[in-house]
C-alpha cells in the first residue's frame, strides 16, 4: 500500500471497526487511488465531459424516455448508488459549490464547478461506514442530509435498519464526516443516538437534532413510547434526541429527548426537522407539525412565561396535529407528516407566517397516496398544539392539497406518494417516487397547481426508471436525489412566481 | 526498585481450562508516600480484574500477571518505573494517579509504543496525537467542564453565575462553563485567597442568577453556598469535583447543602450497578473499593478486551483495538474511546446532596 493510500485511511476510519478497517483497505484503496487531486495543491480544473483529473469515474444515465413538462433534463450522475438526499457547501477557497449525497452506497461528493454537470470527486463507501456488529455494507438511508457549511462537516443519519440491522437490533445515530478537503473526506466518528433516519443542524450546527422510527437497538428509548406491534396503531414512536456537537470529538446526546407527547398527548414517531427562514425549527412526524424557537428570548405559550430558548430546551412557537385530507382514513399514515416547511411570507390571502406546507406520506397506489397539504397555523400560536388531547383535540386547518394522481405527466402504475420538497418563490419542487418530480405553484394556497414535471418511467432498455426522493432548488437549477437513478440535474422552464431565488430553506436552510 | 509481581489468584473449586504461559500487564501506582492508599486501591482493582480472567479461560489462553511499579507520584520516579515496565515487555500498562508523574510515565512509555491506559490522572494534555498508544479512562478537566454545562442545560438555567477560586483547575473549569453556556452569563468572578466569601455571595446575587456554578475547593464552595442560602438564594448551585467530599457538606451545613449538585468522576458507591462488584472486592480485600480501584479494574479489562479482539499482543494491534472496543461495558455503560483517545462518553456523573449525604443524581448517559 502506498504511503499516500495509507494517509487516506484515516485513524477515524479504522476506529470504527476491525472489519471496517480491513474493508477500508480493500474497498477504498483502488477507488481512492484514482483520486488524482492533491489536497494541498489548487483544485484542478474540472473536465466534466471527460471526467479527467480530479474526478472519479461516474455513470450518466440519459433518460431518453423521460416524460416532462416545462422541465429540461441537463445531466444525470450516479456516484456510489441511488440517493435519499442531497446538500451543498460553498467553498470560498475554490469559488464554487460541492454537492453531497447519501444513499445505500454511502456518501458521494461532486464538484459543482460546472453546476449543470456535476463532477464526481470522492466518496465514503458503506463498507467504510460499518461499525462493530454490522452484517451488510448497506447504509440506510440518511434522509434530509445535513451539513455544517462553516466547519465543512457532513452528518449522515443512520437508520437502525441499515447495515443488516432491524428496528430492534440495528444501531442508530449519525456519522460526522470532515470534508474540509472535499477530495478526501475523513470519517471523524460514528455517534450512537437512540434514533436515526434524519438529522438536522440547529443553531449554526452547534447542535444536531436526530429523529427516526421506533428503535431499540441503541438503548435510550422508553418502551412506553413504542407501538406494539410497531406502527399498527396511529400513535407511537420515538421522540427527538438532541446532541451537542460543539466538540465533534465528544458529541453529547442529552438523555432527555424533546417533542414528547406530540400526538394528542402521545409520544410519537418524529420524522423530520426543518428550520424556516426565521430560525424556527419545524418538527414533523406522526401527529402533525410543531415549531420551536431554539435561541433567543421568547414568550413560551405553554409555560406562560418569557424564557431563553436553547437547542435542548426549545420554546414552543406554533403548530399541532394537522387535518387529514379527504379519504385519507384514520390509520398511521393518515397522520404521518413526513416533513413541513413554514411559509414565512404572505401567500394568497394568508398573512406571512400563517401557512405550513406539509408532506403527508404513504407509499401506495397513486389514487390512494398521501398528498402535499397546505395548512393554516391560525389558532395554534397560543400553545394549543401542546395541550391537545383525544378528548379535546386541536387540529390545524386544511387550506389546500395536491396529488400527482390524474395530473398531466403521471403514470397509472408505480409507487406514489408525496415526499421531500423545497420551495423557490411560490414554486414547490416535490418528489413523488415513481411519479417523478412535480413543480407546484402554491400562489393560490387553496388551489395548488401543477406547473411542471419530470418523470422517468420504466420499460425502456438502458434507462433506469426513476424513484424520486428529494428535489433541491439550488442556484437556479434543481438537483433531484433519486433512489434508483442517482442525481438528475434539471432546469425548470416555467415562471417562478412569488419572490424567486430567495434563501432556500429545508433542513437547516441552504446557506450557500 | 524491584518489580513487584502480583498474580491473580484463582478462587478454585470449579473446572477451568489449563492456562499456558503468562502475559504481563504493567501497573503504575504510588505505593509509597502520601498517596500510597490510592495506589493500593488501584493495584487491588487491577488485581481483581486479573484474578477474574485467570479464573476463567485466561487471556488468549495465558495466565495474566501484573507487574507493579511504584511511580511515587513524582516525575523522576515515574519515568524510571515506566522504563522498567518497558524492559519487562509488558502487554500494556495501566495506572497513573498524579498528573505530573503520569505525564512523565506516558512520555517514557510512548517511545516503546506500549499501550497505556491512564486510570486516575485527568490532565487534558495526557492524550495527545503524538502519543497514539495512550488512552484515558478517566474524564479530563475539560470534560468535567462539559459535564457541568450539560447538567446546567438539563436544569433549564436561564441566568448563570460562574465563581471560581484561583487554582489552575478551577480557572479552566470556569472558562469552559462561562464560554459554553447558551444562556446569558449573569456574573463571573475569580475569588482570591482569603477573600470575604460573603462579599462574593452578595456580588454574585446582584444580577439575579438562577444557577451558580462554583469551581474550586470543597471548603470554600461550601461556605459560598452557605452564604448564598443565607442571603435568600433559592436557585441551583453546582460545584466541581473537589466538593465531592464531606468537607463541602460540613462547610455549607446540611440545610444549605441540600439539593446542591456536584460534577465528579464516578465512584463505586455512587453507581448502583457496581454494588455486587464492590461486595466481591470487599470480600477479597477487607475494605470497600475506591474510585481508583474501579478505574484500574476497568482499564485492565479494556486492555484485555483489546488483546482478545486483536488476537495478538503486538502494541499497534492492541492500540488499534482499544479504539474499536466492541460492546465493552463498565458500570457506567458502554466504554468507547474518542478519536483523541479520551473517553467518548466520559465518566463524570452528577451527584447531589440529600440529607447530608452525597448521592447519584445522573450518569448523563442515554444508555
Amino acid at each position: 500500500m502506498s504511503s499516500r493510500m495509507t494517509r487516506r485511511i484515516t485513524r477515524a476510519a479504522w476506529y470504527l471497526t476491525v472489519v471496517g478497517a480491513c474493508t477500508v483497505g480493500l474497498a477504498v484503496g483502488p477507488s481512492m487511488a484514482s483520486v488524482a487531486a492533491d489536497p494541498t495543491s489548487p483544485p484542478p480544473a474540472s473536465d466534466n465531459s471527460a471526467h479527467g483529473d480530479g474526478t472519479l469515474d461516474d455513470a450518466h444515465n440519459i433518460p431518453t424516455n423521460a416524460v416532462t413538462g416545462d422541465v429540461t433534463f441537463l445531466d444525470n450522475v450516479r456516484g456510489v448508488s441511488g440517493y435519499s438526499a442531497l446538500n451543498f457547501i460553498h467553498y470560498e477557497k475554490y469559488g464554487y459549490d460541492f454537492m453531497f449525497a447519501n444513499g445505500t452506497g454511502g456518501l458521494a461528493i461532486w464538484s459543482l464547478q460546472d453546476p449543470e454537470h456535476p463532477a464526481f470527486i470522492a466518496k465514503v463507501t458503506a463498507a467504510q461506514l460499518r461499525v462493530p456488529g454490522d452484517t451488510q455494507d448497506r447504509f440506510w438511508e440518511g434522509e434530509n442530509i445535513t451539513v455544517d457549511p462553516k466547519r465543512k462537516l457532513v452528518f449522515l443519519s443512520r437508520d437502525p435498519r441499515g447495515f443488516g440491522g432491524t428496528l430492534t437490533t440495528g444501531q442508530s445515530g449519525f456519522y460526522i464526516i470532515d470534508v474540509q478537503n472535499p477530495w478526501e473526506p475523513r470519517i471523524v466518528l460514528f455517534h450512537p443516538v437512540p434514533a436515526g433516519h434524519t438529522s438536522t443542524c440547529i443553531n449554526d450546527c452547534k447542535y444536531i437534532w436526530t429523529v427516526g422510527p421506533y428503535s431499540t437497538g441503541t438503548p435510550g428509548n422508553d418502551p412506553a413510547w413504542s407501538p406494539q406491534p410497531p406502527y399498527a396503531l396511529p400513535q407511537g414512536g420515538v421522540p427527538l434526541w438532541v446532541t451537542d456537537i460543539h466538540d465533534i470529538n465528544h458529541p453529547f446526546t442529552y438523555s432527555e429527548p424533546i417533542d414528547l407527547d406530540r400526538f394528542d398527548g402521545q409520544t410519537s414517531y418524529v420524522h423530520s426537522v426543518d428550520v424556516d427562514r426565521n430560525g424556527v425549527a419545524w418538527v414533523a412526524g406522526e401527529g402533525g407539525d410543531r415549531g420551536y424557537w431554539t435561541k433567543g428570548l421568547h414568550w413560551d405559550p405553554v409555560q406562560n412565561q418569557n424564557r431563553v430558548a436553547t437547542a435542548y430546551d426549545p420554546v414552543p412557537y406554533a403548530g399541532g396535529v394537522s387535518s387529514t385530507t379527504p379519504g385519507a382514513g384514520d390509520d398511521f399514515f393518515a397522520y404521518f407528516d413526513h416533513n413541513a416547511q413554514h411559509v414565512t411570507w404572505k401567500l394568497g390571502n394568508y398573512p406571512a407566517g400563517d401557512l405550513l406546507l406539509i408532506t403527508n406520506e404513504n407509499i401506495t397506489t397513486c389514487s390512494k397516496a398521501c398528498e402535499l397539504k397546505v395548512e393554516s397555523l391560525d389558532g395554534s400560536f397560543d400553545g394549543a398544539g401542546w395541550r391537545s388531547t383525544p378528548q379535546d383535540p386541536f387540529r390545524l386547518k386544511l387550506v389546500g392539497h395536491y396529488t400527482a394522481w390524474g395530473q398531466e405527466g403521471s403514470g397509472t402504475t408505480g409507487s406514489c406518494s408525496a415526499h421531500w420538497f423545497t420551495v423557490n418563490g411560490n414554486i414547490v419542487a416535490q418528489a413523488w417516487y415513481a411519479q417523478g418530480t412535480r413543480f407546484i405553484d402554491v400562489s393560490d394556497p387553496e388551489h395548488p397547481k401543477q406547473v411542471g414535471y419530470f418523470r422517468v418511467p420504466n420499460g425502456t432498455a438502458g434507462v433506469t426508471a426513476g424513484s424520486a426522493s428529494a428535489p433541491y432548488w439550488h442556484n437556479g437549477l434543481v438537483y433531484v436525489a433519486d433512489y434508483n437513478r442517482g442525481v438528475d440535474v434539471l432546469r425548470f422552464n416555467g415562471t417562478i412566481t412569488g419572490n424567486p431565488d430567495g434563501r432556500i430553506c429545508w433542513n437547516s436552510c441552504d446557506e450557500n | 526498585m524491584a518489580l513487584a509481581v502480583v498474580a491473580g489468584c484463582s478462587s478454585g473449586g470449579h473446572h477451568k481450562p489449563a492456562l499456558h504461559g503468562e502475559l504481563t500487564i504493567g501497573v503504575l501506582a504510588p505505593m509509597s508516600g502520601a498517596d500510597a492508599a490510592l495506589g493500593r486501591d488501584l493495584v487491588n482493582g487491577a488485581s481483581l480484574a486479573a484474578a477474574e480472567v485467570n479464573d476463567g479461560s485466561g487471556l488468549l489462553g495465558h495466565r495474566v500477571r501484573l507487574a507493579v511499579q511504584d511511580d511515587g507520584c513524582t516525575p523522576g520516579t515515574a519515568t524510571q518505573a515506566a522504563s522498567r515496565l518497558v524492559q519487562a515487555k509488558v502487554v500494556g500498562v495501566v495506572g497513573g494517579v498524579c498528573n505530573a508523574s503520569t505525564q512523565a510515565a506516558v512520555a517514557a512509555l510512548a517511545g516503546a509504543a506500549a499501550p497505556t491506559l491512564v486510570t486516575s490522572a485527568d490532565a487534558d494534555t495526557l492524550a495527545s496525537t503524538s502519543r497514539p498508544s495512550t488512552f484515558l479512562v478517566n474524564g479530563t478537566v475539560y470534560q468535567q467542564g462539559l459535564a457541568a454545562l450539560h447538567w446546567i442545560a438539563y436544569r433549564s438555567a436561564q441566568r448563570v453565575a460562574v465563581v471560581a477560586d484561583s487554582s489552575p483547575q478551577a480557572a479552566e473549569l470556569s472558562g469552559v462553563v462561562a464560554r459554553g453556556i447558551d444562556v446569558p452569563l449573569a456574573f463571573r468572578q475569580t475569588v482570591r485567597a482569603g477573600q470575604d466569601l460573603g462579599q462574593v455571595a452578595t456580588a454574585t446575587l446582584r444580577p439575579r442568577p438562577d444557577c451558580v456554578y462554583w469551581a474550586g475547593s470543597a471548603q470554600d464552595g461550601g461556605r459560598l453556598l452557605r452564604d448564598l442560602r443565607g442571603m435568600g438564594y433559592r436557585g441551583r448551585f453546582m460545584a466541581s469535583s473537589p466538593s465531592d467530599s464531606p468537607e463541602f457538606v460540613a462547610a455549607a451545613g446540611n440545610q444549605a447543602a441540600e439539593g446542591a449538585f456536584i460534577t465528579t468522576p464516578a465512584r463505586p458507591d455512587l453507581l448502583p450497578g457496581a454494588a455486587k462488584w464492590a461486595a466481591r472486592y470487599r470480600a477479597r480485600y477487607q475494605q470497600p473499593p475506591g474510585r481508583a480501584a474501579m478505574q484500574a479494574y476497568d482499564a485492565v479489562r479494556a486492555l484485555m478486551q483489546a488483546v482478545r479482539q486483536a488476537g495478538d499482543t503486538a502494541p499497534r494491534a492492541v492500540a488499534d483495538n482499544l479504539l474499536q472496543l466492541r460492546g465493552f461495558t463498565t458500570f457506567m455503560g458502554e466504554l468507547r474511546f474518542a478519536p483523541d483517545h479520551t473517553l467518548s462518553d466520559d465518566n463524570h456523573v452528577i451527584a447531589t446532596v440529600r440529607k447530608g449525604a452525597i448521592t447519584l443524581a445522573s450518569t448523563l448517559r442515554t444508555d
